[in-house]
């Protein structure tokens, strides 16, 4: 998705209010969908709810959009309580995981939806209209009917019908799952570069943690129900909270530990930590690549090890090694072999201690 | 590819002409010159301009009671099947819309569709004890056209329902709510959205409602007054008194408009799926 035009219309474009999610809880039936849930998204970010399938992601969002009513809690936009304001009037717009095209319309018409159901002006229509279809690019298919598009196309369809009503906040449920793999990532710098053109407030919905780290700003990782933690995509990555989101975003070695003084007691031995731990008893990560093949032991944090499996990667190799199923990720060159003894060191700096 | 046995494709072979053949009889009599018996005496359309021309016709009352009827039939399913169509719509709207919990989906998609195997006959008796206990409220539950009316909708609702059910499955709830999102009031998005994607069902339904007004008459017969006969019972009151080709003219009539009734609304629901 190229852009072309940097804004629908800059005037309309002026900072818009906060989104607060305030103690939201979503019951349906017996399930508890949303176990209380608060997140405060700012003004002009791109904000992601990662999580896996069934963690309500999707519930929250539907929340924001106003599908669904909260069994407790509030929505603020710009600190005005909308919980209760039908999906109707909501400056909130959506783009939906099926993209939800009206089959009965042309391209021109889907786009066109929401300001000829609010009677804009046809002049106005025509012009918002052909504005951002130049902006998505999509101006060629005006004339054309969604069962027409391909995948890719849709998508940008569903952007513009969306956006073309200058929301405050766009919502988008998993926009690239129809996608392949290629275009998808293609679709994501675009995605960024559009939200960052435009300045509105996007949250995105997804499993794929890639993608999460590609496009957003911030990211809050869902489970069950529950925000286990909210920060920038570096954050979550470099300093994960727990073993599940250490897990989630990315490979991790997870090592259990316990508190020695100041440091750790594993079974790979004593390590120095960067901050004594708060428990007694817990876990340790370390991203594949943090850890550091060295030629012979020296200092902390060192110890001999045998590969036991290695896959080439292309770009580098990984390496599971003995004892302790440790993942490395190394430089492709030179190529390790199993059953090779090698000495490996995990710096301090890179050991992150998890809360649990 | 696979092969059929022949043995199979002959069994098909007469099991359809078992199911036409009847039928082509009564056209075949039906363009034949003798009026008794069962003896060919030529080819005319005379039984059928007969039941357009009273004076051309051998028996001038059974002509003008045919066309009485055929008006009574129009009526009937014209009316019925205008009242089932919008109540079928809202009825299957309803249905497959509201956020039921699973159990009371599948009760209610069988109440829907308990209607449709129960015996006419059943259905036929239970309406004319309704009928008299509802007559002491109103007139219009007297045996005749209004009752007869009202029968008719009873059974083509449910017909009606299902087709459009069927297409509000594969439309699929999320176009509602994109259709919310932007902005439509629940007026917009049926004017805008739900009636054109809908069209091809709601017409499919109604067709299927009307080939059913017109072919029935077991309700029919429980429910007509003295002067609200239809054409099924015109028939069905001729074969007692012996059948006339003049009948098998009219039966032929009523074949071909149902044939084609059928045949467009497949049309629609297969063009539209």
């Amino acid at each position: 998705m190229a852009v072309t035009r940097p804004s629908v219309n800059p005037q309309a474009r002026a900072a818009t209010g906060t989104l607060a999610v305030e103690d939201v809880v979503k019951r349906f039936g017996e399930v508890t969908a949303l176990g209380g849930v608060s997140l405060e998204i700012k003004a002009g970010e791109f904000f992601t709810l990662l999580g896996p399938s069934g963690c309500g992601k999707t519930t929250l969002l539907r929340i924001i959009a106003g599908f669904e009513l909260p069994s407790a809690g509030c929505v603020r936009l710009g600190g005005a309580d909308i919980t209760g304001m039908p999906a109707n009037q909501r400056p909130v717009n959506t783009v939906f995981q099926s993209y939800a095209l009206f089959p009965h319309l042309s391209v021109f018409e889907n786009v066109a939806f929401g300001l000829r159901s609010r009677r804009v002006p046809q002049a106005e229509v025509q012009k918002r209209v052909e504005m951002v279809m130049g902006m998505l690019q999509i101006e060629r298919f005006m004339a054309r009917y969604p069962h027409q598009l391909s995948g890719g196309q849709k998508q940008r369809v569903a952007m513009a019908r969306a956006l073309v009503n200058e929301p405050q906040v766009l919502l988008l449920d998993e926009p690239m799952s129809a996608l392949d793999a290629k275009l998808r990532a293609e679709v994501q710098v675009g995605l960024r570069r559009l939200q960052r053109s435009l300045g509105t407030t996007f949250i995105l919905v997804t499993h794929d943690q890639d993608e999460a780290m590609t496009v957003s700003d911030r990211i809050a990782v869902m489970r069950e129900g529950q925000v286990i933690q909210v920060g920038t995509p570096e954050e979550v990555y470099a300093r994960p909270r727990t073993c599940f989101v250490a897990e989630f975003l990315g490979a991790a070695n997870l090592i259990p530990a316990r508190r020695e003084g100041g440091g750790a007691e594993t079974p790979l031995g004593p390590l120095e930590l960067p901050a004594p731990p708060r428990w007694e008893q817990g876990n340790l990560a370390i991203r594949p690549e943090r850890v550091e093949l060295v030629p012979d032991p020296r200092g902390h944090n060192c110890l001999r090890a045998r590969v036991r499996d290695v896959v080439y990667r292309g770009s580098h190799q990984e390496a599971w090694l003995e004892p302790g199923g440790l993942r490395v990720r190394a430089a492709a060159h030179p190529a390790l072999r199993p059953g090779q003894e090698v000495v490996v060191h995990l710096p301090k700096e890179a050991l992150v201690v998890l809360d649990d | 590819m696979s092969r059929l046995h022949p043995a199979v494709g002959i069994t098909a072979v007469l099991t359809l002409a078992f199911l036409y053949l009847p039928m082509l009889a009564v056209a075949v009599f039906s363009v034949n010159e003798t009026r008794y018996g069962m003896s060919w005496g030529g080819f005319t359309w005379k039984w059928y301009q007969s039941l357009f021309n009273p004076a051309l016709s051998p028996d001038p009352k059974l002509t003008e009671t045919i066309q009485a009827a055929f008006v009574t039939t129009m009526v009937l399913a014209v009316v019925s099947t205008l009242v089932a169509t919008v109540l079928g719509t809202l009825l299957a709207i309803a249905l497959e819309r509201y956020p039921w919990t699973r159990r009371a989906r599948a009760f209610l998609d069988n109440l829907l569709y308990l209607p449709v195997v129960t015996p006419d006959i059943i259905l036929a008796a239970a309406l004319v004890v309704a009928f008299s206990v509802l007559r002491q409220a109103s007139s219009l539950f007297e045996l005749g056209l209004p009752a007869m009316i009202i029968g008719h909708v009873t059974f083509q609702i449910a017909f009606v329902a299902l087709v459009v059910q069927s297409r509000l499955k594969s439309l699929g709830a999320d176009l509602d709510e994109a259709a919310r999102d932007l902005y439509a009031s629940y007026g917009y998005f049926v004017r805008r959205v739900l009636l054109p994607l809908l069209a091809p069902g709601i017409v499919a339904g109604a067709m299927l409602a009307f080939t059913l007004s017109l072919d029935d008459f077991v309700i029919s017969f429980f429910t007509a007054g003295p002067d609200s006969q239809t054409l099924p019972l015109i028939i069905y009151g001729s074969v007692r008194r012996g059948v006339t080709p003049q009948i098998h003219a009219l039966s032929t009539l009523i074949f071909l408009a149902t044939v084609i009734l059928v045949l467009l609304s497949e049309r629609l629901t297969r063009r539209s799926a």
